[in-house]
């Protein structure tokens, strides 16, 4: 009984271990990019290097960084971005996977291809096409042309559709033995029952378009439409002459804390909607 | 009936509004790409520089696009010009030149410059031009040029007993010094330095030699380049006195005190001047025979595909740009060199000497300047040049003289 119970707490020392690992593996540069927004050149120079600041600076980085990017709009129009691109991007491809699913008709495997061939396709190698179709479109300088291109994810069809699939047939058939629709079948059962990869996709294209930097700078113009990481190219990353790190971190800090804190207050419900995935 | 009368209202106040708009004398939009290639609050000020301008020329409105660094802005001009949305003016690397005529995506300036009087070409500084000069052609206006400089913490230099008046200047006294650097405090490092192409060119043509001998004969191979990377290769792998780092890191370990002489741009000078705790000097970087380096840095484009007006309206801005008052306040503002002779006289800018003489030091060193190499299909020769320069200085994988006869082998090929 003891070697038994001995052998249990052995286990899980084990994977407190690899869990401390891993954490101070990720938050260590968090912690990092924390220490360095709070110091000024000459801490930053200072050798030996202190980890933390002889003098707290935030507030003279945080007014610095702020004077040279309108950091109120960008976020504005990041949100926008990412949570009107995401809602856009759930609903074709909820829609999509479902018919891949659950229908058969003319033209499935070409169509199916189609997606297949679009995840294999880089999407640096579209940048001059897709700019064409923005130009022609003239819709340049706009939030609508920096979302446009991802409005289709083949990524989120393939996923859903497979989430889709691993649904037992029954349940759709009987459903509508009971008289209900399509509509109403995925309002009420199918999504619910894949929210897992609506979850999992969700995070992806988040992440994505919170950092895209080179499209969104691509077709856009003036500060109307643009977004978070625009305003921390302005600090001089890899510059010839040397980085202001503090007020580097301190932009950074600015642009990944919503993503952070987002995530510090959704986490339970994140980590339960996996575990409560259901039908296993 | 009633949602009828409200729509054809609406529709009628919207054309009134739209003719209205139209009947006024709309502003000429120049749209104008610029990148921040260094540290500090450039693209605020140049923000600034483009509000005054509209501001004083109300039938102009340039709408000022920043667009990352050097390397994103010029992808920016290549997607927009292919997709024939070209901008009015860019402000990019002079190397570019080649590439951007090549795209035939600028304008020849020769008529524009023609037109302001022999006065206005000859207010520049004699070689910025050059790297313009294509041909018969000019192709870019100067307006944020660098020349390899070398650093001194003269704090450093003294302990070790070395003259802080007196810096070394020729390649012996460079490896006396900084081995009397390293044997004062073996914990310093005596130099860091970039391996890139551009530095090397200063060691290069301060031995007599040249990478090229036109746009499309390199010589790479040629003995007294092989000479200079020897020198420089010995410095690294040999002596053990010299140690590569990129602009960005040689800048920070010269700053926390950790490198006593770096090699670097004169657009780390405004970093430099910012971050320094120590005394410090700038001079030529050390020569074997004479005093020679390139300069760099970039200039402003007139893109082709516009209306003659917004092309004059265009050029009009370029003009104000490059005026003396503006050059030396981006100058003082990003440590690059104004770029007209003018500019030095004006009192803010001596004002700026007095208070800075680094930037004198610097400025006094133009005279030595020389073009930037270059050759057609710069992305590709450039590339190839860099990574041999790596696999030589920084990896050590192989010698100066198998590499650049490599090298030479390789872009021979190119240009066949």
């Amino acid at each position: 009984m003891t070697g038994n119970s001995r052998r249990k707490n052995l286990g899980l020392l084990f994977n407190y271990a690899v869990l401390t690992f891993f954490a101070v593996l990720i938050v260590t540069p968090l912690f990092w990019i924390f220490v360095t927004s709070l110091k000024g050149q000459a801490d930053i120079f200072r050798r030996p290097l202190a980890v933390f600041p002889s003098q707290v600076m935030l507030l003279a980085n945080l007014q610095e960084v702020l004077r040279r990017a309108p950091w109120a709009l960008y976020f504005k129009n990041t949100v926008v971005l990412v949570f009107g691109l995401l809602a856009v991007q759930l609903v074709v491809a909820v829609l999509a996977a479902y018919a891949f699913a659950f229908y058969d008709f003319r033209g499935k495997a070409v169509l199916f291809i189609l997606v297949l061939l679009r995840l294999m396709i880089s999407p640096d190698s579209v940048v001059l096409p897709n700019y064409l179709t923005i130009m022609r479109l003239r819709i340049m300088d706009t939030l609508l042309a920096v979302g446009l291109p991802f409005v289709g994810s083949a990524q989120a069809i393939l996923l859903f559709r497979q989430a889709f699939l691993q649904l037992p047939r029954e349940l759709r058939e009987s459903a509508q033995v009971d008289g209900c629709g399509d509509l109403r079948f995925l309002q009420q059962i199918g999504v619910p029952l894949i929210k897992p990869a609506i979850l999992t996709f969700s995070i992806i294209s988040i992440v994505y378009q919170w950092n895209a930097f080179f499209w969104p700078m691509l077709v856009t113009e003036s500060n109307t439409a643009r977004t978070l990481p625009v305003g921390l190219a302005q600090f001089g990353l890899r510059a010839e002459s040397g980085s202001e790190w503090g007020l580097t971190m301190t932009a950074t800090l600015l642009v990944i804390a919503p993503i952070l804190i987002a995530f510090a207050v959704f986490q339970k419900q994140f980590i339960n909607s996996f575990l409560r995935s259901g039908l296993k | 009936m009633k949602g009828l009368k409200l729509t054809v209202l609406l529709i009628l106040l919207t054309m009134v509004f739209g003719l209205a708009s139209y009947a006024g004398a709309a502003p000429i939009e120049v749209r104008f790409l610029f990148p921040v290639q260094t540290a500090g609050p450039l693209a605020v000020a140049m923000e600034e520089i483009v509000d005054e301008f509209n501001r004083a020329n109300p039938d102009i409105m340039v709408n000022a696009i920043f667009t990352g660094n050097y390397a994103a802005t010029n992808d920016r001009i290549r997607t927009t010009t292919l997709a024939g949305n070209p901008p009015h003016v860019a402000l990019t690397e002079m190397v570019q030149a080649i590439a951007l005529d090549e795209l035939n995506a600028v304008v020849d300036l020769t008529p524009y410059i023609e037109a302001e009087g022999p006065d206005f070409y000859d207010d520049f500084i004699d070689g910025f031009w050059r790297g313009f000069q294509l041909e018969g052609k000019i192709l870019g206006l100067p307006f944020q040029h660098s020349i390899p400089l070398a650093y001194y913490n003269l704090d450093a230099l003294a302990e070790a007993g070395l003259d802080p008046s007196n810096p070394p200047t020729t390649w012996d006294e460079t490896k006396k010094a900084a081995q009397a650097l390293v044997a004062h405090d073996p914990s310093r490092l005596a130099i860091v330095s970039p391996a890139d192409a551009w530095i090397l060119q200063g060691f290069v043509e301060s031995n007599s030699g040249s990478y090229i001998k036109d746009l499309e004969t390199p010589t790479f191979n040629d003995a007294k380049v092989i000479e200079a990377l020897q020198f420089f290769y010995d410095m690294i792998h040999t002596w053990n006195l010299l140690h590569v780092r990129s602009y960005g890191e040689a800048s920070e370990d010269f700053l926390a005190g950790d490198a006593a002489i770096m090699y670097n741009s004169t657009g780390s000078m405004a970093f430099v001047r910012d971050n320094a705790y120590f005394n410090w000097s700038v001079g030529p970087l050390p020569r074997n025979t004479v005093h020679s380096f390139p300069y760099g840095g970039g200039g402003l484009y007139l893109f082709k595909g516009h209306s003659a007006e917004e092309e004059a309206a265009a050029w009009r801005f370029m003009k104000y740009l490059t005026s003396p008052e503006i050059t030396a306040r981006w100058s003082r503002t990003s440590g690059y060199f104004a770029v007209r002779k003018s500019a030095y006289e004006l009192p803010e800018m001596q004002a700026y000497f007095q208070q800075f003489p680094q930037a004198k030091q610097a400025a006094d060193l133009l005279q030595y300047t020389n073009k930037q190499w270059i050759l057609r299909r710069y992305a590709e020769a450039s590339q190839l040049t860099n990574s041999i320069f790596e696999a030589i200085l920084v990896l050590g994988e192989k010698t100066p003289a198998q590499g650049m006869e490599e090298l030479q082998t390789k872009l021979s090929e190119l240009y066949k």
